[in-house]
């Protein structure tokens, strides 16, 4: 496989196999001959509504065909695909939107009524592209003013055209992550880490034209780039599990049953739910023959159970924050007791480096903890618009000599055993995971307390076996504002999954001896308090 | 108001609006409002909703009961409570 630009690897396998399918959507599909016909035709729309190499498109869309069209007809354009969290308040799209300077908005019909907000929360929106719309009949009220609407029907009359010559240093995609001062962060990534990954994955885990990849993560999760590139690599077929399959796990087993899925990647806390609530019995899942689990620790006797109830499948455990994505795995080949510690993470992935660094910025010896620094092809390019931010977290490697391409600080904690492989011990910061989410709890309360009557705020995270954490914020307030208004407030402003789950009601945050709040007694507090108080 | 006066959607709408974290305006809270689109529930608060069932109404969901198309609105939820006591 020679390619080097991810749109490549679909043009490369509609040419070994034009009719392999590669997208099933509910009772839609899509061949590769297909969708590189389709990719290419849209990026002629695109080339002719201005966007030219170097620009982003945003992708504000539940996953379906035509979000994949427009994924892979924004990089044949030369532009970045930024998918867009359709559930999350306008006011947060609207500021990713403005902060990457998305003027091309690929969203369907269905979503029109959340386009005008996105303008007006600062979306610098010029060009729609409905591609689901025949002839954007009954769309003309939802156009923002100054922006044109461009249709399915638009679409089908545009010839196709050979791709805009990038380089595997273009940026493939950007993805918002939760930032820890209110603001959530791009992380730029290039053809070159992208590819670096999907390929890695594509060989590691023996992906081939003949498998089904059961695409569950959200298309803002870089889990997703798994399920969509690496299934390019090898022609696999993609089948869509939409967001309210995905939270119902006897439909999940129906699911994998019913389209004889081959290979799934998620979170542990979906896969835990299959395990309790999805009716699994030994040998259930016979289909499946490979597991991948990333984003947050899995609980070890519910990946015991589960593995005990599918054994046909072989598991690994892949870890790496979106800014390297993936960079360490680990393969899980015997059933752990329930009492042993979480799966280990593993060595670096070819092509990438793990580098273990104290607080003074010296690689420790094996078996000491420290900081893991990761160094090699799947390290983003930096957060977009924010070179200071990505110059304290690129740095210069420490123990190398020679060219230095930099390292990415993770901000995890992990020691190395003897036998070379990794632990993950915890992190350094206020940063969680929460259903596979990464939150910043910093974010969280940089929102609340842009309430005026909020006085103070802190926020906890209670771990929860199922969850992965439950978040209390604990507040002080004037002028008899509760915590029912301030949910109300965040929902607003960050996505569900960032809300707490209880408000505390305080007179005052308790203080250390040096006024600071004391969060770790907050903590203890929330982690005792058990029932919510909302 | 007695609990024979309510409804199951008035049980099940009041449990929705306390118990797990309903942020609009109880009134807009309708028995056809989309739920999971509208992101009122995630699977934890099915989940949580599911047990309240069970113990409120004396009855068994067996976990095949629990998928999208029952539970896309008060009223489906309504209609899966009333073929479960009737079962």
């Amino acid at each position: 496989m020679g390619e080097r630009l991810l749109h490549d690897l679909v043009t490369a396998s509609a040419q070994r196999d034009a009719g392999a399918v590669a997208v099933v959507d509910g009772d839609r599909s899509i061949t590769y001959g297909e969708l590189d016909e389709r990719s290419s035709r849209l990026s002629a729309l695109l080339a002719a509504a201005g966007v030219r190499r170097g620009d982003r498109l945003g992708v504000l869309a539940e996953k379906s065909i035509e979000s994949l069209v427009a994924i892979y007809g924004a990089m044949k354009a030369g532009a970045a695909y930024v998918p867009l969290d359709p559930s999350a308040p306008p006011a947060r799209t609207g500021f990713i939107a403005g902060d990457c300077g998305i003027r091309v908005l690929a969203s369907p019909a269905g979503l029109a009524r959340t386009w005008a907000p996105l303008v007006e929360a600062g979306a610098p929106l010029e060009h729609l592209v409905a591609l689901d719309a025949g002839d954007g009949t009954g769309l003309s009220e939802a156009v923002p003013a100054g922006a044109t609407l461009h249709t399915g029907d638009e679409l089908r009359a545009h010839p196709a055209r050979v791709a805009v010559r990038t380089i595997d240093d273009d940026l493939a995609y950007i993805l918002y992550t939760s930032g820890s001062t209110g603001a959530p962060k791009g992380v730029m990534v290039s053809h070159r880490n992208a590819m670096a990954f999907a390929a890695w994955a594509a060989d590691e885990f023996d992906v081939r034209g003949t498998d089904r990849v059961a695409q569950l993560a959200p298309l803002i999760f870089d889990l997703s780039t798994f399920d969509l590139f690496s299934s390019a690599c090898a022609g696999a077929s993609v089948h869509l599990v939409g967001r309210k399959a995905a939270m119902f796990p006897a439909q999940l087993r129906s699911f994998v049953d019913y389209h004889e899925i081959t290979v799934v990647y998620a979170v542990p806390s979906l896969l835990t739910l299959l395990v309790e609530r999805g009716k699994l019995t030994p040998g259930s899942l016979p289909s499946l023959r490979l597991v991948l689990f990333a984003g947050e620790v899995f609980p070890t006797r519910h990946l015991a159970a589960l593995m005990r109830l599918v054994p046909g499948a072989e598991y690994a455990n892949l870890y790496g924050p979106t800014e390297t994505n993936v960079c360490t795995f680990h393969r899980v080949t015997r059933v752990p007791a329930d009492d042993d510690p979480p799966a280990s993470i593993g060595v670096a992935i070819a092509g990438d480096e793990a580098i273990v660094v104290d607080d003074d910025g010296r690689v420790v010896t094996p078996g000491e903890p420290g900081e893991l620094y990761v160094r090699g092809a799947t390290v983003m390019q930096g957060y977009w618009g924010d070179p200071e931010r990505s110059a304290r977290t690129l740095v210069a490697p420490p123990g190398v000599s020679g060219p230095r391409e930099p390292a990415y600080r993770t901000g995890d904690l992990v020691r190395e055993e003897p036998d070379g492989t990794l632990t993950f011990l915890g992190r350094r910061d206020n940063q969680i995971k929460r259903q596979g989410y990464r939150i910043e709890l910093g974010d969280i309360e940089a929102t609340i307390l842009q309430h005026p009557d909020v006085v103070e705020c802190a926020v906890s995270a209670v771990p929860d076996d199922e969850a992965g954490a439950r978040l209390v914020a604990h507040l002080a307030t004037k002028n008899d504002l509760d915590g029912k208004a301030v949910r109300r407030f965040c929902t607003d402003r960050i996505p569900r999954y960032m809300v707490p789950d209880s408000f505390e009601l305080l007179d005052a945050l308790p203080k250390t001896a040096t006024a600071k709040i004391d969060r770790a007694r907050l903590a203890k507090q929330a982690a005792t308090a058990g029932d919510s108080h909302t | 108001m007695t609990i024979g006066e309510m409804t199951a959607a008035d049980h099940i709408r009041r449990f929705v609006v306390e118990e797990l974290d309903y942020v609009g305006e109880p009134e807009e809270l309708t028995g056809d409002l989309e739920l999971l689109e509208e992101g009122v529930l995630d699977s934890l608060r099915i989940m949580a909703l599911v047990e309240y069932l069970e113990a409120a109404f004396d009855i068994v969901i067996d976990e095949d009961d629990v998928v999208a198309e029952r539970f896309e609105t008060i009223d489906a939820i309504a209609g899966l409570v009333t073929a479960k006591q009737a079962a």
